[in-house]
């Protein structure tokens, strides 16, 4: 090949790269920071908080855990005989005990997971516990689910309906789900 | 080697000099992030409340929600959908791209659910449905970004990397 040739294809291939060049971008790449802050549970967007009402008594907060909310029927400071806990063959309503704010951005419907016994440790008999809206122990947040509005709030009571369980010391994990509408 | 490099140089630099240097003036705007040619900017959705647009370079923070939360409740999955908007504002079809480091990993689009474990995950809100990790973006168009987030009782922190490649 000669000189003037070999320089004419090299000139072919500058021109082709120039016209590729000639988009906007061919590439982009940008870097920018996620961060996420976690609240206290009584402060986070789906806020979990004790009532002002006497039966907040049940609940723990853990000042070690961001206030992770709990409930403990087994051990009520609050009231006047120190009870150890719900009786068998029996049927508890207990009443404003907690209360859900949505501090989130959009309106949501909580639904509450119903415990049944095999969901306890150690496995129960009999035993049931459900979440109700203020006092519509009729309506249980695992069948019904509430919707919220930002910045709106509602109490939550328990039902707790015992069979024959051993007198015993049952724990379990209820989910709380809230669904952006 | 040598020998060869130097003999293949000199016929095509046909010898007039070894070195050149010019110096050429090159114009670049860096425009804030809601007008590059990447467009990266609010989505219009209820949680763009989480992307920062204070500065020029924008970022996601989710701490608080304009609605008196301060950040995710520990020891929980939240989801945050439409996030933000990246926007293709160039000439050409582009292939976007997300990955993460840190406490931040990508999912594939449309797929946004929280990691099993402590941390963040991003997902495009969309998939174009050509069975790969990008999405097609054309001229013009936009795509949302979701985030999901599995909490302890630490805060998290990573950083996104958003590709476009022309196709």
């Amino acid at each position: 090949m000669n000189r003037r040739r070999l320089l004419a294809g090299l000139g072919a291939v500058a021109t082709s790269g120039v016209a590729l060049g000639t988009g906007a971008f061919t590439s982009a790449e940008a870097d920018r920071s996620v961060g996420v802050t976690v609240a206290d549970d009584d402060q986070a967007y789906l806020a979990l908080s004790p009532t002002q009402a006497a039966n907040a008594t049940f609940v723990n907060q853990d000042s070690g855990a961001n206030n992770e909310l709990s409930i403990d029927i087994n051990d009520a400071t609050g009231t006047a005989d120190n009870g150890d806990g719900v009786g068998p063959n029996s049927v508890y309503e207990f009443d404003e005990v907690f209360r859900i704010e949505n501090q989130g951005t959009q309106e949501i419907e909580v639904s509450i997971s119903e415990l049944v016994d095999d969901d306890f440790d150690p496995t129960a008999s009999g035993l049931t516990v459900q979440f109700y809206p203020g006092t519509d122990v009729d309506s249980p947040l695992h069948d019904d689910p509430i919707t919220l509005g930002t910045g709106t709030a509602q109490v939550i009571g328990l039902r707790i309906e015992t069979g024959e369980p051993t007198v015993e010391n049952f724990n379990a994990d209820a989910t709380v789900r809230a669904e952006a509408t | 080697m040598g020998a060869l490099a130097s003999g293949t140089a000199a016929v095509i630099g046909t010898g007039a000099f070894s070195s050149v240097e010019a110096d050429r003036q090159v114009d670049v705007q860096v425009t804030e992030d809601a007008n590059a040619y990447l467009g990266l900017d609010n989505s219009g959705e209820a949680n763009d409340m989480y992307f920062d647009t204070s500065g020029d370079e924008y970022a996601v923070d989710f701490v608080e929600s304009g609605n008196g939360g301060n950040g995710v409740n520990p020891n929980a999955d939240t989801v945050a959908e439409d996030v933000f908007t990246i926007t293709n504002q160039g000439t050409q079809p582009v292939e976007v791209s997300l990955s993460g480091s840190g406490d931040l990993s990508a999912q594939l689009p449309g797929s946004i659910s929280a990691p099993s474990s402590d941390g963040i995950t991003v997902a495009l809100a969309e998939d174009d449905g050509d069975g790969d990790a990008t999405y097609e973006l054309g001229v013009g168009e936009s795509v949302n970004v979701d985030f999901a987030i599995n909490s302890g009782t630490s805060n998290l922190s990573g950083t996104l990397t958003i590709g476009a490649e022309a196709r």
